[in-house]
C-alpha cells in the first residue's frame, strides 16, 4: 500500500532523539573526543540534559567514555552500523542526478562501475540525451584491463590483487589492448599518479572512456565513475574539463559513501 | 536496574541497531516486532531518524534502510584508532605472503569487530568487512582475544548452551573454556567451518605493555586452500602479531584501544 509520506514539519519529530543525532554529529576527524559542557555549548543546551543523553547513546555502545580524560568518543555500535551499509549497493542510487548531469553535459553515457571477481561491472547508468550505441550493460562483467572504469579501480588496489590481473593471459580486444604486463604496470602507475584513467580503442574501435575513481569511508577506492561511449562525441580539448568535471562528481558521491578528505 | 519505558532515544537507538547485514531492509512491522515498539511510535522515531540521514525509506516498497549519514560516522569512528593506518605494512606482510584476506579485529563483549583488512587477490567474500561484527567464540579473531581473558570472566560472559551456526560450532561453556586452555598454550586460535562451512581463520592476539589483550590479526580463506599451508600461515601469523606488540610498547595507543577493549 502506497501512504503519502506526514508533510515532515519539526512538530512531528521527537526532539531528544534529533538532539542525540546531533550530538553524534558534531564528531570529525579533527574532533574525536569531546566532554559533556563543550557539547552543550556547541548545540546551546543545559549540561544536565547532554548528561542524559550522553549516559543514552553510551549506554546503548554509540558513544564510549575515555576513562582518563573523561571525555566521550563514538563507540562501536556506530562503526558496526557503518559495516551494514556499505555492503549495500542502493547507497549509489542516490548517486543518479549527478550521472544524469555528466551524461547530459557531455553527450555520453554516465556510470558508476565497481570490480567484482576481478572483472569490472556495472552498476548504475544515466544516458543523457546523445544517441549512442552502448558497449555497456547494467550487471554485465567487462575486462579490467582494456576498459579505465577498470582501470580507475585496479590502480589503487594492492600489489597481488594487480599482479593477479596482469599476468593472466589477456584478451586482446583491439590492435591497441594493451596486454603486456610491464606496459601495463607502467599504465597503472600513470593512473594512481593522474587519479584518472582514458582509453581509447582499447576495448572497441571508435570508442573512449574516461574514467575517475571513488572512496568510500575508510578511504578505500571501492567504483569508478566513467563517461563511455562514441569517441566521435567528444574533442581532445575537452577532456581536461570533463576529468575535472567527474572528479567534482566522484568526490560528492565518495562523500555519500562517508568519505571526508582530511 | 531501572524499570520505567524506555526513553525515546534508547528506542530510537534500539532502530538502528536492528538493522544487520542479513536483514538490511526492514519493514515497520519488522521494526516495531524486533524493537517492542507500537508501530506508531517507531514510525515517529523513524522519521526523527529519516530527517537525519539515519533512515532512508524507499519509495518504492516503504521499507527502511540505514541512510548515508551514518557512513561519516564510521568514518570518523574509525579514523580515531590513528594506529590503524600504521597497521597497514603488517596486513600486506601477511596477505602477500598467504594470498588471503587479513584483519585487525577488536572485541566488544561477546563479538569482534574487524576494524582493518587487507583483501585477499582472489575472489573476495564479504563474509567480514570493515564493521562486520561476528560471535566472537566461532572466530579464529574472537577466540584468539578470548583465551586471554580469566576463565572466571568468560563463564559470566557466555551461557551454558551456546548458538550454532554450523555442525563445528563449539555448542558448550565447557568446550569453550577447554578450547580457549588450547589456544592459552600454543598462541594462536583455528576457527575451522566453525562460523562458515569450508572457511577457516587463523587468529593470533596483540597485547598492550601490561600484557592484557587488546586486538588481534587473523588471516581467513577457504579449508582447501589453507590447509595445504596451515602451518606456514599460523608461523607467518605469530611473526606479525608480534611485530604488532613490539609495535604498539613503543607507543602510547594501547591506553586508548583499552578502553575499547571491555
Amino acid at each position: 500500500m502506497f501512504y503519502l509520506k506526514y508533510s515532515l514539519n519539526e512538530s512531528h519529530f521527537v526532539i531528544s532523539v534529533k538532539r542525540a543525532i546531533q550530538i553524534l554529529r558534531l564528531y570529525t576527524p579533527n574532533r574525536i573526543e569531546l566532554g559533556i559542557k563543550e557539547i552543550a555549548n556547541l548545540l546551546d543546551l543545559s549540561t544536565s540534559t547532554v548528561h542524559r543523553y550522553v549516559k543514552e547513546l553510551e549506554q546503548e555502545g554509540f558513544l564510549i567514555q575515555n576513562p582518563f580524560t573523561k571525555q566521550y568518543r563514538l563507540g562501536f555500535s556506530v562503526i558496526s552500523l557503518g559495516g551494514i551499509i556499505q555492503s549495500h549497493q542502493e547507497i549509489y542510487e542516490e548517486a543518479n542526478p549527478i550521472l544524469e548531469n555528466l551524461a547530459n553535459r557531455f553527450h555520453l553515457p554516465a556510470h558508476i562501475c565497481v570490480m567484482e571477481n576481478n572483472r569490472v561491472i556495472y552498476l548504475l547508468r544515466a544516458m543523457g540525451d546523445a544517441p549512442t550505441k552502448l558497449i555497456t550493460k547494467r550487471g554485465r562483467f567487462n575486462d579490467v584491463h582494456c576498459t579505465a572504469e577498470g582501470l580507475a579501480i585496479l590502480a589503487f588496489k594492492s600489489n597481488p590483487v594487480i599482479e593477479d590481473i596482469i599476468y593472466q593471459p589477456l584478451r586482446e580486444y583491439t590492435p591497441y589492448t594493451i596486454t603486456d604486463p610491464q606496459e601495463l604496470k607502467t599504465l597503472i602507475h600513470q593512473v594512481r599518479y593522474d587519479r584518472f584513467s582514458i582509453t581509447q580503442d582499447m576495448f572497441a574501435l571508435g570508442y573512449i572512456s574516461l574514467a575517475v575513481p571513488i572512496q568510500n569511508y575508510s578511504g578505500e577506492v571501492v567504483s569508478s565513475l566513467a563517461l563511455i561511449g562514441d569517441t566521435n562525441q567528444i574533442k581532445e580539448i575537452q577532456y581536461e574539463e570533463v576529468i575535472s568535471e567527474l572528479k567534482n562528481g566522484a568526490k560528492e558521491i565518495s562523500m555519500m559513501l562517508g568519505y571526508y578528505e582530511d | 536496574m531501572t524499570r520505567t519505558p524506555n526513553s525515546s532515544i534508547t528506542n530510537a537507538l534500539h532502530i538502528l541497531k536492528c538493522f544487520s547485514i542479513d536483514h538490511p531492509e526492514l519493514s515497520l512491522s519488522d521494526i516495531a516486532n524486533y524493537t517492542d515498539i507500537s508501530k506508531s511510535t517507531a514510525c515517529r522515531l523513524l522519521q526523527t531518524l529519516e530527517s537525519e540521514g539515519f533512515i532512508h525509506q524507499n519509495a518504492n516498497d516503504n521499507t527502511y534502510r540505514l541512510g548515508s549519514a551514518l557512513l561519516s560516522l564510521t568514518h570518523t569512528a574509525i579514523n580515531q584508532f590513528t594506529f590503524l593506518k600504521e597497521m597497514t605494512p603488517f596486513l600486506k606482510n601477511l596477505t602477500n605472503y598467504t594470498k588471503e584476506t587479513s584483519y585487525i579485529a577488536l572485541l566488544e563483549h561477546k563479538d569482534v569487530i574487524y576494524i582493518k583488512k587487507e583483501d585477499s587477490p582472489f575472489r573476495v567474500q564479504m563474509l567480514s568487512h570493515i564493521g562486520r561484527r561476528n560471535p566472537a567464540y566461532c572466530t579464529g579473531s574472537g577466540l584468539a582475544m578470548l583465551a586471554f581473558i580469566d576463565e572466571q570472566t568468560i563463564s559470566d560472559m557466555f551461557p551454558q548452551q551456546l548458538p550454532t551456526y554450523t555442525k563445528h560450532t563449539i555448542s558448550t561453556l565447557e568446550e569453550l573454556q577447554e578450547e580457549l586452555k588450547v589456544i592459552r598454550k600454543q598462541g594462536y586460535a583455528i576457527s575451522k567451518g566453525q562460523y562458515t562451512e569450508n572457511i577457516i581463520s587463523i587468529g593470533a592476539p596483540i597485547f598492550n605493555t601490561k600484557q592484557k589483550v587488546i586486538a588481534s590479526i587473523t588471516v581467513t580463506g577457504p579449508i582447501n586452500r589453507i590447509m595445504i599451508n596451515l602451518h606456514k600461515f599460523i608461523e607467518a601469523l605469530i611473526q606479525e602479531s608480534d611485530k604488532i606488540t613490539n609495535f604498539i610498547e613503543r607507543k602510547e595507543e594501547d591506553v586508548l584501544l583499552e578502553i575499547f577493549t571491555k
